[in-house]
């Protein structure tokens, strides 16, 4: 069997793998995955990525850590998103490429790539955690699935239009659309539409970004009271702004502008180098008794991931692993990732506990003050 | 009138009888304070020690270190060549100002020594939130001085009074101005004409290892050491640092002198470690830094230092603090070329090979601003009468 042809065998063969671990966990209602379990699906895809990516076979041989070296999922060393846009880490012949998923950009420019064969797997983990945490209740239709973003024929670059166009076209019922243009969010026709909105109508599903929600409420128009059982989703934050973004307040903000509960302004946190995704817990916890017993009145900053994408946060100094609670670099070993790299180091600082995973966001670096600028700065000053 | 100009006021009338005081008299006088400043058991130094790592975010053990190198020039036979070489008999200053915005604590010393050298007392304003060195350093010299009187004061106002600052430039004849090349300019802007300012704004160095010194047996554990303490003095921070060490050789060499010098960083790392975690966002920037080179490289890291070991220059992004970065380049005859885009804003060079082609590589670089060029350990304690930036530090007094 030629190198390609193995590698395509292990790919669909994890696939597999993966995909039913998604099932069962979900049949199974589990909040994680046993450890074990976890840690052999995890020493699979690494084995499966260091032996078919060249790149990351190198990077991990140079941490010290081959298949024969590993123990467990901990031992994986993280690659950093910024790592993605001047390398192309896949585990496939290029050929295979499916789909290219691009960031939106990065501070010092260029976006990094996401390279999938298909999206199975993408689907697969995303639609269920997407059921599970944001839409649960019974059957499709029965929501109107309101879209704040590009659809992904405007966007087929990105994983979040991918996701929300999965959610309209798969959860959404009628009167399910886009508010959106080629220059951008459409707060015009989105505004009409809320004017029209009655208490009889089915619940609202608003997906958007946290920016054009944010262009909403600056607009004018409003408040509006969508119907009950409607929920709004935004994802993403301020981009650069130098300071932390504070979502409890913006979530007040959009509940009184929305006329839903507090409970029911949900935040996801995904990015385009993940497979999977993760939300606020407060909608499920308004719906389910269960759920409720397990977050009580959750900060608007919790995130719950799905069991087989695991979370930690690392020491900024060392990327060592950090205790239960404490604040680091949240870092992700996501078994969604099946042909990439399986442990991602993200530049958002949080904190997890068995609760989920706290997002602090990104505080801009202090500049050192005196004469030792950065050569950054001192090549824009030039410039 | 107010406290600050009475105090400033009591330097003018003072600077009379410290310039009519002998030089060698000053000498003496500028040798006993730093000595004593060397003794790990004076007082003042303890009580810098102990001070200090709140306010400057350095570790004990580097405040330490960095009053070594800083009082340890301060020599008689150095200062008494420098004042043949550059002084004068009437100074055209009375009172010099030295104000100070630098994340190095000790930068504004050569300036402040140069000056009570010419006979000129000084008035300092510390960064803000970091007079304690400014106040020690002056009782150390009030109680110390064996000229007596006053002719070293100090204080601190926020940057947002300029009115204080407005009358310390009003006062003085000339001002030592260390920060940015904004900072230095609002200075500037502040101060009457007339009034003489020597500014010390951006600057970058680096390291060099020249192609006859590439066989390791010719770069000695000590050289390794020697470099690792310029990489991580200050953690990274301070104009004197090199950002980056290029190898006279191809990325296999690049990449096998990165591999020998990990040890090292991680033991100087040991003995000097970073006094304060990294926050997230620099922590962050670290990762994708290392990472990145790893993948096109070389990288290893430990608690408080790391090595990368690049396949090309890329001045873009900035080097981590504490991370000894290796550049391969074919010729060292390059390096003005390759440095051109950040024009005139290099300071230092270490050089680890013969002598005579540091000077070469300094001499190819003097246009850039280049002004010290030295080996291996040295970088971080340049001679008082270093003169840089285009200042002459005692010269200027005149």
């Amino acid at each position: 069997m030629t190198p390609m042809a193995a590698a395509r065998e292990r790919s669909d063969s994890l696939h597999a793998r993966v995909a039913g671990v998604i099932r069962r966990s979900l049949r199974d209602g589990l909040w994680a995955l046993p450890e074990n379990d976890f840690d052999a699906l995890a020493q699979a895809l690494f084995e499966h990525q260091f032996l078919s990516c060249a790149p990351y076979r190198a990077f991990c041989e140079g941490r010290g850590l081959t298949p024969s070296s590993f123990r467990s999922a901990d031992d994986i060393p993280p690659v950093p998103t910024e790592v993605f846009k001047s390398v192309d880490l896949f585990a496939f012949p290029a050929e295979d490429a499916g789909i290219t998923y691009l960031t939106s950009g990065t501070r010092f420019g260029g976006r990094g790539r996401h390279h999938l064969r298909d999206d199975r797997t993408y689907v697969a983990s995303m639609g269920p955690w997407m059921d599970r945490l944001l839409l649960p209740g019974s059957g499709t239709g029965v929501r109107q699935i309101w879209v704040l973003a590009p659809p992904a024929a405007m966007a087929p670059e990105s994983s979040l239009s991918h996701m929300l166009q999965w959610a309209h076209d798969q959860r959404g019922g009628p009167g399910s659309r886009f508010f959106w243009t080629p220059e951008g969010p459409d707060l015009t026709a989105l505004g009409a539409a809320l004017d029209c909105v009655g208490p009889g109508d089915p619940p609202i599903v608003l997906l958007s970004t946290a920016r054009a929600l944010q262009a909403v409420l600056e607009a004018s128009g409003g408040p509006w009271r969508l119907p009950s059982g409607s929920v709004v989703m935004e994802t993403g934050g301020p981009k650069r702004s130098g300071m932390l973004f504070d979502r409890a307040s913006f979530h007040q903000a959009l509940s009184g502008a929305f006329g839903v509960p507090l409970s029911a302004v949900v935040s996801e946190y995904g990015m385009t180098e993940l497979g999977s995704q993760g939300y606020s817990p407060s909608f499920l916890a308004s719906v389910d008794s269960t759920a409720a017993a397990r977050w009580h009145e959750p900060p608007a900053d919790l995130h719950v991931f799905p069991p087989w994408c695991r979370v930690r946060a690392l020491s900024t100094d060392d990327l060592s692993i950090l205790p239960a609670g404490e604040r680091g670099l949240l870092c992700f070993w996501d078994l969604a990732n099946v042909d990439s790299v399986l442990c991602v180091l993200t530049a958002d600082e949080g904190s997890v506990t068995e609760q989920g995973v706290r997002l602090f966001g990104r505080s801009e670096a202090a500049t050192p003050r005196g004469c030792s600028l950065a050569v950054e700065e001192l090549l824009g000053a030039r410039s | 009138m107010s406290d600050l100009s009475n105090r400033l006021e009591r330097l003018r009338r003072a600077s009379a009888e410290l310039a009519a005081s002998g030089v060698e008299e000053r000498i003496s006088t500028l040798v006993a304070w730093a000595q004593a400043w060397c003794d790990p058991r004076d007082r003042y130094r303890e009580e810098a020690v102990s001070l200090l790592p709140a306010s400057t975010g350095l570790s004990p053990a580097m405040v330490d270190r960095g009053l070594s190198l800083a009082f340890e020039p301060v020599e008689a036979h150095r200062l008494r060549a420098w004042f043949e070489r550059e002084g004068g008999s009437r100074p055209a200053a009375r009172v010099s100002a030295h104000i100070s915005s630098s994340n190095v604590f000790v930068a504004g010393l050569p300036p402040l020594v140069a000056s009570l050298l010419a006979g000129v007392p000084a008035f300092i304003r510390p960064p803000q939130g970091q007079s304690d060195f400014a106040r020690i350093l002056v009782a150390s010299w009030c109680e110390r001085s064996l000229l007596g009187g006053a002719f070293l004061d100090w204080s601190s106002w926020p940057r947002e009074d300029e009115s204080s600052t407005r009358s310390l430039l009003a006062a003085t004849e000339c001002s030592f101005l260390f920060g940015t090349d904004e900072s230095i300019a609002t200075l500037r802007s502040l101060a009457p004409q007339g009034h003489r300012v020597l500014g010390f704004g951006h600057r970058l160095s680096f390291a060099a290892i020249g192609r006859e010194a590439l066989d390791e047996q010719a770069i000695w554990d000590s050289t390794w050491v020697a470099l690792a303490e310029d990489i991580l003095a200050w953690d990274g921070a301070g104009c004197l640092t090199p950002r980056w060490i290029f190898v006279e050789g191809d990325v296999e060499d690049a990449q096998l002198l990165a591999r020998r010098a990990a040890p090292f960083l991680a033991q100087v790392a040991h003995e000097l470690p970073p006094g304060q975690s990294l926050d997230a966002a620099a922590g962050s920037d670290r990762a994708a830094y290392l990472a990145t080179a790893a993948f096109g490289g070389y990288s290893k890291q430990g608690h408080g230092w790391a090595v990368a070991a690049l396949p090309e220059l890329n001045l873009r992004p900035d080097p981590p603090a504490r991370t000894a970065v290796f550049v391969p380049v074919p010729d060292l005859a390059q390096l003005p070329s390759m440095l051109a885009p950040l024009g005139d804003h290099l300071q230092a060079l270490v050089y680890v090979g013969v002598a005579e082609r540091r000077e070469s590589l300094a001499s190819s670089l003097s246009d850039a601003g280049l002004s010290l060029a030295v080996p291996a350990g040295m970088i971080q304690r340049p001679p008082i009468d270093w003169n840089h930036d285009g200042v002459r530090l005692l010269a200027d007094l005149y």
